[in-house]
């Protein structure tokens, strides 16, 4: 009856009892960060219980309002990430002992790995940029929210199933120890018949899937909800990008949730897609597995190319350079992101035609990029550059996003990459290109639109300290490894043996704690901000003297976004009408706005995939079976039941709309001399030196 | 009258895609062979574009650029996923 | 057929100006339904890749010993008329619920002979399975037969959900009557059901047909 109830699972699968029963250093590890879940949950029930938070938090947990989801996808990324930099700092800290065996055993190395990647892709970065994009593409667009605004709720808790499952894997059971691109036939039924591969499997399927549905989301709002005036040619580059990146989403994951399914039947009911007799080939799942992964890839730099673009233009006063060619690269970087798969797998045993056709195509998507980079050095050229944190991401992209580059494309060419590949270089080239391009991005974001979100900067001196930790931290951590990818040593390995070997490892493990320490120094920076929010308010919602139409609300933004949908003329719509001294004059007529209500919709769906999801990675079928037709019947369910909306009072979006704009016709403002203290409120003076 | 326009379409098309189904059916079960290959892929993609046009009412004019747009860019990515697949596997095929 | 552009916001068969708000109203809704088929062909195109790039093995059954050409025809027949009355839903609700309160018989009528068509389908579909187990093909045998199984089956399970849903919208439209959130429901599951007999165009020409040359 047992196996009936729980499947295959049993008191040893909890970590906890493991370590009670085989204490050693793995177990001890593993066990102390499982146990920081359970502990955090009891300290966050405390927590809100005390501060009478259970009805904000349901509020936040029912709403479609893009600025609140945005948020809590950028919340879950942080934790995320938290875990993803301790994965990173245990393997950097073995290998920095590694010579000969380190202090982890060999299947707690590989699933840390796994973890490591897996975790950051679909539960930090992605999570991360979905999260700018929530917030800040309906704003830059002048809507109010989102076109599907319960689909946008739907998507988040499909996400956040998704990191469920991948956290619930620590504590109960184990993951996947094939890597983030989990390779059948090792991460088939027959080597590796455990859990971890189907948590593996489920995790990212779920939440994949929501991923897709943003996709669709995203591009939607952005084809069919601009305001008036605003024709795609005179869309703020961060929208353009995020336009990209929903192609890309809508196209590239449905292979991820084939093969994943494909593996998934494989494993679950014996069919033959990847094994290695009866027919089965793993080249399948690698090729579908790369014609998801490649796009995916873009899916994490394009919205932090969309940041680069706002932070060139907004901290150098100037308008953006090539606007056309920079929206022209990035088309052409979302459809030849299609066309370049096959690299991911260039010694795989295709013939030298393939290859370098591949290879080519590879190259030339690196043409693009190029023009991009270009067009912001010329933006910068001249204009009232300010040396603000966001600057600092931007010139730390220019240099070591570069090298990153320049790492890919000699990885695209056949002929080096059968040496390089699977080496330590081909680390340190993917992690040159993530975090000083997306990573970078998504922090620099953070830091230009958190004012708008909630009434106040952050602290500029923590700021800039973040953003030196961790382009130091990225150098010392990495750059070594392109020494020892040269040198011969391969990546994923617990162990090595040649002792020229060490000292790299050594500053890499250094550089290791560096990070540690700039992730630390994220949540300083929030909690110093948080501290001194008086001081750092800008209520007129226009700290940084910005161009688009995000800027033109107070701080914090209210949920209806725009009192009066504005009608734009061109780009940088918002500088023109400050330029023409229109931008803050009294409206005549509002009217009352309609807004969807909140819902459980969201909420209901994510209990229901976690269940199914983990139903099926135990075996208990009963529980994956009731969590399906849960999920059926709630969709039925809801399309019975009316649709709420409420209706805020024309009278009431007057008294502020009217309130923010009288004090902003009376008020001074700062010219950007003043950007970083206490006197900026938020409202921008023209410079005598700016270039428009 | 306009009711019996659009009615009319759907019929012409139900008409038009069961012609292009019993051709390849009948050249199946009796004939076979390359050219039956052949003519089996031509009319598939006219019934394709039958379903398209009387069904599912895409036309090049009187509609928005994006909805053409649409269904276009997703035949050419389905064209590179497909058609790159079967390259790639066969080639790994052919030097196994 | 609408021909004007005014006319036509989204695509397929839109509702048109005599519906008023709900016209408008379509055009995000209808045109989000047609993005997400398109991430749905994908993932159909993933799985015709990998069943293309799949040989049957000499040791096990191959299309020749498995596949009914009769049976695959009457599937071909059912779905396709099952188009045909689906568009005839589609017209009606047109052409004859531009105001609230007319009389849902003839839309649902459509509707019901749709689901009973796709019954029909799945009735011979699911034979045919059962049939091919039995003769020595199950999904489990080889690489083949488990990228026939799985595509085929994953057209089939489209095929049942979009029943369901049209159930759903059959109960729906008795109890609430045709308002605007059934409208657009309907547009969007008329888009689906197209979606499916195109899907199969592919399905019996490249694996049936194909599969017999």
């Amino acid at each position: 009856m047992f196996e009936a109830i729980f499947g295959r699972l049993t008191w040893d699968s909890i970590i906890l009892v493991q370590a009670v029963e085989q204490p050693n250093v793995n177990t001890f590890i593993t066990a102390s960060a499982a146990a920081m879940m359970p502990i955090g949950g009891v300290m966050i029930v405390a927590l809100l219980t005390w501060m009478k938070w259970w009805k904000p938090l349901f509020e936040w947990l029912t709403s479609v309002d893009h600025k609140k989801i945005g948020t809590m996808y950028i919340i879950f990324a942080v934790i995320m990430l938290f875990r993803g930099v301790v994965e990173g700092m245990l393997m950097r800290a073995n290998q920095a002992v590694g010579l000969n065996g380190g202090f982890l055993s060999s299947d707690h190395f590989n699933q840390l790995f796994t973890t490591h990647g897996t975790n950051m892709i679909f539960f930090v970065a992605m999570p991360f940029l979905f999260g700018l994009i929530n917030i800040v593409v309906p704003l830059q667009i002048g809507a109010r929210d989102v076109a599907f605004p319960r689909l946008n709720q739907i998507s988040l808790g499909l996400t956040a199933a998704g990191g469920f499952l991948f956290m619930i894997s620590l504590m109960i059971g184990e993951f996947s120890t094939g890597g983030w691109t989990g390779y059948p036939s090792f991460t088939g039924r027959l080597v590796n018949p455990g859990v971890g591969p189907d948590y593996y499997i489920l995790a990212i399927a779920i939440s994949g899937i929501g991923s897709t549905l943003t996709g669709v989301n995203f591009s939607v709002t952005i084809y069919k909800m601009r305001t008036a005036g605003m024709n795609f040619m005179r869309m703020p580059l961060f929208t353009w990008t995020a336009l990209c990146t929903s192609i890309l989403l809508i196209f590239a994951m449905p292979p991820l949730t084939a093969c994943c399914a494909m593996l998934g039947l494989d494993r679950f009911l014996g069919f033959h897609f990847f094994t290695n007799d009866m027919g089965g080939n793993l080249m399948n799942f690698i090729n579908l597995f790369w014609m998801f992964g490649h796009p995916e890839v873009y899916i994490l730099v394009l919205p932090a190319f969309g940041v680069m673009s706002e932070i060139a233009s907004t901290y150098s006063g100037k308008r953006l350079y090539g606007y056309t060619s920079i929206v022209a690269a990035t088309m052409c970087i979302a459809v030849l992101s299609f066309t370049v798969w096959l690299p991911h797998f260039f010694t795989m045993g295709q013939s030298a035609t393939v290859n370098a056709a591949f290879g080519v195509a590879t190259m030339l998507i690196a043409i693009p990029t190029g023009v991009k980079i270009y067009d912001w050095l010329a933006t910068l050229w001249g204009g009232r550059i300010r040396f603000t944190a966001p600057m600092i991401y931007l010139c730390g992209f220019f240099v070591l996003f570069t090298i990153g580059g320049l790492s890919g494309v000699i990885l695209a060419s056949p002929t080096l990459d059968y040496q390089l590949h699977n080496s330590q270089f081909l680390v340190a080239h993917f992690h040159n290109v993530i975090i000083p391009g997306v990573l970078f991005g998504i922090l620099a974001g953070i830091h230009i639109w958190f004012p708008k979100i909630y009434g106040f900067r952050l602290m500029e001196s923590y700021s800039r300290i973040t953003a030196f930790l961790w382009a130091i931290g990225f150098i010392l951590t990495f750059m070594p490894l392109y020494q020892t990818g040269l040198m011969g040593m391969t990546r994923r390995t617990v162990a090595y043996e040649d002792p020229a070997l060490v000292p790299w490892m050594i500053v890499s493990g250094i550089g290791a704690l560096v990070l540690g320490l700039a992730f630390l120094f994220i949540l300083l920076t929030i909690f110093v901000s948080v501290l001194n929010r008086k001081k750092l308010a800008v209520p007129f919602g226009d700290p940084w003297d910005g161009r688009t139409l995000e800027w033109w609300t107070p701080a914090p933004t209210p949920e209806w976004n725009f009192a009066v949908l504005p009608k734009v003329n061109g780009v940088d719509a918002f500088t023109e009408a400050k330029a023409k001294g229109t931008a803050y004059q009294p409206i005549e007529k509002y009217e009352d706005i309609e807004m969807p209500a909140n819902t459980y919709y969201g909420l209901i769906i994510a209990a229901m995939a976690s269940g199914f999801g983990f139903g099926l990675v135990w075996h208990m079928w009963w529980l994956a079976i009731a969590s399906l037709l849960g999920a059926i019947a709630t969709a039925i369910i809801y399309a019975f039941l009316p649709q709420k909306t409420y209706i805020i009072p024309a009278a009431e979006v007057r008294e502020i709309d009217e309130a923010w704009r009288r004090a902003a016709r009376e008020s001074r403002g700062i010219t950007r001399d003043d950007e970083s203290n206490e006197a900026n409120k938020g409202l921008a003076r023209p410079d005598n030196i700016t270039n428009p | 009258m306009e009711k019996n326009k659009e009615f009319r379409h759907y019929l012409i098309g139900f008409v038009l895609a069961t012609v292009l189904t019993i051709i390849p059916f009948t050249l199946v079960a009796t004939v076979g062979g390359k050219i039956t290959f052949f003519v089996l892929i031509l009319c598939a993609i006219l019934q394709l574009i039958v379903h398209l046009r009387f069904f599912l009412h895409l036309a090049f004019k009187g509609q928005q650029r994006e909805d053409l747009q649409l269904v276009l860019f997703t035949g050419l990515i389905l064209l590179i996923m497909v058609g790159g697949s079967i390259w790639v596997l066969g080639d790994i095929y052919n030097r196994m | 057929m609408s021909s004007s552009t005014r006319q036509s916001l989204h695509p397929g068969l839109n509702l048109g100006e005599e519906h008023g708000d709900d016209h408008l109203e379509a055009e995000t809704s209808v045109f989000g339904f047609w993005v997400f088929m398109m991430s749905d062909l994908v993932t159909f195109g993933m799985f015709f890749a990998v069943f293309a790039t799949t040989m049957p093995l000499p040791c096990c059954p191959g299309p020749k010993e498995l596949f009914d050409l009769g049976s695959v025809a009457w599937q071909t027949a059912f779905l396709l008329a099952s188009s045909l009355t689906s568009g005839m839903a589609i017209l009606t609700l047109k052409q004859e619920h531009a105001a609230q309160g007319a009389c849902t018989k003839k839309l649902v009528f459509w509707l019901l002979v749709t689901v009973l068509l796709g019954c029909g389908f799945l009735y011979r579909e699911i034979s045919d399975f059962i049939s091919m187990a039995a003769a020595g093909g199950p999904p489990t045998r080889s690489g083949y037969l488990s990228a026939l199984w799985s595509l085929v089956g994953l057209h089939g399970l489209h095929v049942t959900g979009g029943l369901i849903w049209c159930l759903v919208i059959v109960a729906g439209i008795l109890v609430r009557g045709v308002d605007l959130r059934w409208k657009l429901t309907l547009l969007r599951w008329a888009v689906f059901w197209h979606f499916l007999d195109v899907v199969w165009i592919a399905i019996f020409s490249f694996i049936f047909l194909g599969g017999l040359l």
